[in-house]
């Protein structure tokens, strides 16, 4: 069978990393999808690790622990990807809804992915049989 | 472990007259996968809502979002470290 190819939006590795425990971290650990983001979402929660860390409630060391357990279980579609599928109709449908979603579009673009996790409304609208709130189960 | 508990419920009759024509069917075995099918809808959606109503996730997203979305723009006008790589 082939595998889910599943890129996630920031608030889905947000929720993961805020919530460790929570439903969405449980789901980052299902073996039959391959997740993916841009590699510029690993880059924002990296660079900005201590005030992510106050805003999350939790030590800056154990973000950094909790940012590199996900990173373990996501694959990064590099910059030069993402930017190498910029002007694709798809990129920029989306970046015309909202700009901010663009990065996650080019990866799903640039990966060749069949689904985006989100919980933002705009990218369903967007992205409608793509953007997905839960991703379903592959057996 | 929660021991198993049993249901009782009426059906209309004319679902009854159905569920009669096709004896060949296992209709408990039908129900329990309905229920069991609805019930984890039920579970995920509560749990997704616990984690949209954490105000931590809503503020750390919104700071995340716009500023990778900046990061992406940035690099395309040849701006940031990771165009200029």
């Amino acid at each position: 069978m082939t595998r889910l190819r599943v890129v996630v939006d920031a608030n889905i590795a947000v929720a993961a990393l805020i919530r460790p425990g929570g439903w969405t971290a449980e789901q980052l650990a299902r073996d039959d999808v391959d997740w993916l983001a841009p590699a510029f979402l690993l880059d924002e929660l990296a660079e900005h690790a201590t005030e992510y860390a106050a805003k999350a409630g939790c030590g800056v060391r154990e973000w950094r622990r909790r940012l590199a357990a996900l990173v373990a279980r996501v694959e990064l579609v590099p910059a030069t990807a993402l930017l190498a599928v910029k002007d694709d109709k798809l990129v920029l449908a989306v970046a015309r809804i909202d700009p901010d979603d663009a990065p996650y579009a080019a990866a799903l673009v640039a990966s060749g992915a069949d689904l985006l996790w989100t919980r933002d409304e705009a990218l369903f609208v967007a992205l409608p049989g793509i953007a997905v709130a839960v991703v379903p189960a592959t057996s | 472990m929660t021991p198993a508990k049993k249901f009782t419920f009426d059906v209309p009759p004319d679902l009854r007259a159905i569920l009669d024509d096709h004896p060949e069917v296992n209709w408990t075995a039908v129900f329990r996968d309905a229920i069991r099918r609805q019930a984890v809808a039920a579970d995920i959606a509560r749990r997704i809502v616990e984690e949209q109503s954490d105000p931590r996730i809503a503020a750390v997203t919104a700071s995340v979002k716009s500023r990778v979305g900046k990061r992406f723009r940035d690099a395309q006008e040849g701006k940031g470290r990771r165009a200029a790589a």
